[in-house]
């Protein structure tokens, strides 16, 4: 029994390091690597291949001698990783690369291969290691029940890093105070397996670890390295992410998540954001700035002495740290809200004269949502007639690329078809303006009748006659054929993407044929039982990231709930792995084809059901407890598939733990990567579904075909078909 | 062994696809990662060999054993059937060395000939601009990195052959036809022939290029070049490979080699946060350009935009322009400007003999034009340039 009880408090501490560290990894890996989906996607499919990767090594366990030193041991190696990670992760990036330069896709394949590989390859066979030690050839059940603890780990992780640490302690502390726990657990283990020596030195160790880690500012040293030649000002990790502001010769950076927002002192990008767009309006008395009024854009605004600007960004510290270290105008019709934009629009009563979206371009879905059809409608419900928007992509002015081209297409067309005139003027960025009203391109004319000063935005530098030229030449590169951006079908982020990976030659369709491929050939390999783990993972992992998306589409940016989705998601694989119902007491195969045929229907009939949520008029908790609910729905589904699967593979037990738990792995892994950065974008949220439908009935059309042979028969006999 | 321990037929071809399948992956996988750590591109496959409409022989390379070697530019690739320059626009057939970057410009435009920047040379003319994909370096804050680090092939390009050029330029009432944009040494032999047919109209020629360019094509395009500005991104061998992907020598050879020609020469340095704004580089900079006699050349310091993959530094702080404007005015440069700050007193013209505003500038418009005959109206001096 104590064996038992030392075993669930050594995978609990597993899947609370693993969690932990994965969610400290990755914000770390976007902030120093300028992250967007596909950088989160590689990052996350690394993780995941590495950790099945090791727990298919995990199979070689029983053949350990010394199992429970060895497992100490391995625990005790573990524990230092996280912190050593992003230590070797801060210092690989400036020591290998161009300081201050963008990574491509490839060398963030391997850096984060290198980097993750450790831990990963540990966590993965160390899982399989107490699985088995847990498990006996007469009681099955230990094994999803070893699932079922280690998610109450990663659950319990989440909901005091993402709702404790992250708001409290920096990244570094955090991961110590995380390695704390967690050794605390170890020594648990030592000490409920009968090993109390073990546990003592394990105490030890423990306090000598902790120790040494503390010693050095590892967090001070990091700046000096991501933030050279500059003095940090402030450094705070919020749950958007990561805010520094430097100084450099008595200019100021903002940077969000390793992304440069603004510096002081930039009086192009200033006026740019403001001008083009206030001059259209003869008298422009209401304005809605969505972000980037921080750096000096506002002063800009109040020189058409508007009689309100509504002021909306998601980040609250941002907007303290800018009060404190920029002079912030002060004017009685500033209005400063923080919040999501469209939630706030949604909500805005009164009407606007000029919209001014000072946002970067659509590199992720979260900030895509600004570019769409359906955000488009929403604003211009609340703006008086002829009111004007403004917002920018990156520039184009001396040349058009195919892929530039699609991305300034699909947001024209989108804008065009809410609005009757749409002009674009390619300066230092691409303005697009859009109106029912006349849109004039004359700007240093209307900026001289209307006599506002200015240092750029004049016909000092900018020639009306070449800016129309450089305009018409944008617009001769407009292709009707390209597809409208809607959130539900982001093809404006897969535009963008594709636009960014131009940067380093790279064609993400290669990349999309390579994850087919591979896929392929990890499905063919595996038995029917466990390729259906495979396809229930990757349908969980891509049903979770949908459920986020919607989230934040219907109800707008709220990081707590997006965090709580997670630990539901958690929280449901728990439950459902864990379940002992009486009608389970034995699975069998038409269980395992019940609950596939369950994903299959639930995933097919979600985007309707998402599509038809929206489309009412819901209080935002009503939403956010039906999101919360399905998500629930899903990873116990998921969560049960692996129980009944641990069930049906139980005659081979060391092979039947290793593939299932290796190819629910790949199957998240691949979910992760393909549906955010391909099904989504291209297919559509619908589309997607039925794609996911498609890929479960595919998986139980061959687990049914090949029943025969995969379950086992009563008298325990049989051949199977494992790997 | 017993018999349940035999693999089945089924499973044997099963693993066996399974293997290959994965092998395949996994080698063209490497070959597409192949440049994982690399940031000065091996040559691309051309895997056609074909010339295309937008060719013509180059006339600088010699056959070696090892391939066709290009003289153009110090890269000096050598290349065989199949393989691409560095730049992207030459490739051989036959052991005969072609550019595909003849008559198919990607970029056109008609641009004030202060945005170059040339104050000195022609000011308030207009400059018929022109540039095909290519370049033989690969700056890591490249602006036009869409059509520098690309090839002919793959770029929008218009055809538009020499003659037309000029036809156009004269169409458009320009004084001057300038290549820039992306890197005229990458479309040499383009540049050259339509440099040749505008000087015998009487347009002026303006080459607006990094610099990285062999002795010999060089002197034979200075006969029909009248004016430059060479980009001078740093005064450091390492940071030339870093940043750069290039060497600081040749560029130094060139800005010789154009005075020693009689072109009209002005000076960009970009300073970049972390990279090029060390003060001491700057100053042993200066210090070298006066001492091999450009002390009346303008030198233009330019303030840095996060670009292409350099999005992760802050802008260049104004205090740092004006330091090194200080110290290369100190140093004995007499005509010191900055770039890309709307509003700066630097962007005017000042004597310096009576310091006084000569040219007062605002963006590409001349407000104040106090020169007299390319002299000084308040005290007779002479000032550098090509005024009329």
């Amino acid at each position: 029994m104590k064996h038992k009880v030392a075993i669930r408090f050594a995978l609990f501490a597993l899947g609370f390091l693993s969690v932990s560290t994965q969610v400290y990894l990755i914000r770390e890996l976007m902030l120093v690597f300028n992250g967007n989906e596909l950088v989160f996607g590689v990052s996350l499919a690394n993780w995941l291949f590495l950790t099945a990767l090791g727990a298919w090594l995990g199979r070689f366990s029983t053949r350990v001698r010394g199992k429970f030193s060895f497992i100490v041991f391995l625990l005790l190696l573990l524990s230092v990783l996280p912190v050593l990670m992003i230590i070797k992760l801060d210092f690989f990036r400036f020591l290998v690369f161009p300081y201050g330069s963008m990574i491509g896709l490839r060398e963030l394949f391997y850096a984060t291969l290198v980097i993750q590989l450790p831990f990963c390859l540990i966590n993965g066979y160390l899982f399989i290691a107490l699985s088995l030690l847990g498990s006996d050839d007469n009681d099955w059940t230990n094994v999803p029940e070893a699932y079922s603890v280690e998610s109450f780990g990663s659950l319990t992780a989440g909901l005091i890093v993402n709702f404790i640490f992250l708001w409290l302690v920096n990244s570094f502390l955090g991961l110590i105070l995380v390695t704390v726990v967690f050794l605390a657990l170890v020594t648990l283990y030592a000490w409920f397996g009968g090993r109390r020596i073990s546990s003592i030195i394990t105490l030890v160790v423990v306090m000598v670890i902790v120790t040494g880690l503390s010693l050095p500012d590892f967090q001070s040293i990091a700046e000096r390295l991501l933030y050279k030649d500059q003095r940090v000002l402030a450094d705070e990790g919020t749950p958007y992410g990561q805010v520094v502001i430097t100084e450099n010769e008595g200019q100021l950076n903002y940077y969000e998540n390793g992304f440069l927002l603004f510096s002081t002192g930039n009086l192009i990008r200033d006026e740019e954001n403001v001008h083009f767009a206030m001059i259209q309006n003869p008298h422009p008395e209401k304005i809605l700035m969505v972000s980037g009024g921080l750096s000096g854009a506002m002063e800009e605004v109040l020189k058409y002495q508007p009689k309100s600007i509504d002021y909306v960004e998601l980040n609250p510290s941002l907007v303290n740290l800018s009060h404190k270290f920029t002079n912030q105008p002060e004017s009685n019709v500033i209005h400063t809200h923080v919040a999501d934009a469209r939630k706030y629009i949604r909500e805005a009563d009164g009407f606007y004269d000029v919209v001014l979206v000072n946002l970067p371009e659509p590199s992720t879905i979260q900030l895509n949502r600004f570019y769409t059809i359906e955000f488009l409608r929403e604003l211009k419900s609340k703006m008086n007639p002829g009111a004007v928007i403004s917002l920018s992509l990156p520039t184009t002015s001396d040349y058009v690329s195919e892929q530039a081209g699609k991305l300034n297409s699909s947001i024209y067309l989108t804008l065009k078809k809410v609005f009757s005139n749409v002009i674009v003027i390619p300066v230092d960025k691409n303005y697009f303006l859009a109106s029912d009203s006349f849109l004039s391109i004359d700007i240093p004319d209307m900026i001289k009748t209307k006599n506002i000063p200015t240092a750029f935005v004049n016909s000092y530098y900018i020639d009306t006659s070449q800016l129309k030229e450089r305009s018409s030449y944008i617009m001769k590169n407009i292709s009707a054929d390209i597809d409208v951006n809607h959130d539900f079908r982001p093809v404006a982020f897969f535009y963008q993407l594709n636009y960014w990976l131009s940067y380093f030659g790279d064609n993400p369709w290669i990349i999309g044929i390579v994850l087919v491929l591979l896929g392929v050939i990890i499905i063919i390999t595996l038995n029917p039982v466990s390729a259906g783990l495979f396809t229930g993972g990757f349908t969980g992992a891509s049903t979770e990231v949908i459920l986020v998306l919607a989230l934040q589409i219907i109800s707008g940016y709220v990081f707590q709930m997006v965090g709580i989705v997670i630990m539901i998601f958690m929280l449901g694989l728990a439950a459902g792995a864990g379940v002992r119902q009486r009608s389970f007491r034995i699975p069998q195969i038409k269980h395992y084809l019940a609950l596939q045929l369950t994903l299959s229907c639930f995933s097919f009939l979600l985007p309707f059901f998402l599509l038809w949520i929206s489309s009412l008029n819901l209080p935002g908790w009503i939403i956010q407890v039906n999101l919360a609910g399905l998500t629930f729905c899903i990873s116990f589904i998921t969560g049960m598939e692996y129980r009944v699967a641990s069930c049906l593979t139980r005659h081979d037990r060391v092979k039947g733990i290793t593939t299932n738990y290796a190819a629910e792995l790949f199957g998240s892994a691949f979910g992760a990567l393909v549906v955010t950065v391909f099904l989504i974008p291209l297919l559509g949220f619908i589309n997607t579904g039925i794609f996911l439908a498609i890929l479960n009935l595919t998986s139980i059309a061959v687990l049914f075909i090949r029943r025969k042979k995969t379950v086992p028969l009563h008298n325990g006999s049989g051949k199977f078909l494992l790997l | 062994m017993g018999k349940s321990d035999k693999i089945t037929k089924r499973n044997f071809l099963r693993q066996s696809l399974a293997g290959v399948g994965t092998a395949i992956i996994a080698l063209k996988s490497s070959h597409l990662f192949a440049k994982t750590f690399s940031f000065m591109e091996t040559a691309p496959v051309n895997p056609d060999g074909g010339l295309g409409k937008y060719h013509k022989e180059s006339p600088y390379y010699v056959v070696t054993p090892k391939g066709v070697k290009c003289q153009i530019c110090p890269n000096n690739c050598i290349l065989r059937e199949g393989l691409d320059s560095i730049c992207r626009t030459h490739v051989v057939k036959d052991d005969k060395l072609y550019t595909i970057a003849y008559g198919n410009p990607c970029s056109i435009h008609i641009d004030p000939i202060e945005k170059k920047p040339l104050f000195h040379f022609l000011p308030a003319a207009t400059s018929f601009s022109i540039a095909t994909a290519g370049c033989n370096l690969a700056c890591l804050n490249c602006q036009n990195w869409e059509i520098s680090q690309q090839s002919p092939r793959n770029s929008q390009n218009i055809e538009l052959f020499p003659s037309e050029v000029v036809a156009e330029a004269v169409k458009n009432a320009c004084k001057t036809i300038a290549y820039t944009y992306s890197e005229p040494t990458a479309f040499y032999e383009y540049m050259f022939d339509t440099a040749r047919l505008a000087k015998a109209r009487g347009i002026k020629n303006l080459l607006i290029s990094n610099g990285y360019i062999n002795e010999k094509p060089l002197r034979n395009l200075a006969k029909y070049m009248d004016a430059a500005n060479i980009n001078l991104k740093s005064f450091s061998e390492d940071i030339y490979a870093k940043l750069n992907g290039g060497s600081l020598q040749p560029i130094l050879n060139t800005l010789k080699i154009l005075k020693e020609e009689g072109v009209w020469l002005e000076i960009t340095n970009l300073i970049v946060p972390t990279w090029t704004d060390k003060m001491e580089m700057i100053t042993e900079m200066c210090g070298w350009l006066v001492k091999n006699g450009f002390a009346e050349n303008p030198l233009h310091f330019s303030r840095f935009f996060p670009l292409y993959k350099l999005t992760s530094l802050p802008y260049t702080p104004e205090p740092t322009l004006l330091k090194a404007h200080s110290i290369a005015l100190k140093a004995g440069i007499k005509y010191v400007y900055i770039g890309n700050v709307p509003g700066t007193p630097y962007e005017n013209t000042y004597c310096p003999s009576c310091k006084k505003n000569i040219i007062e500038r605002r963006g590409f418009t001349i407000l104040t034009n106090n020169l007299k005959s390319g002299n000084c109206k308040f005290c007779g001096t002479k000032i550098a340039g090509v005024w009329n």
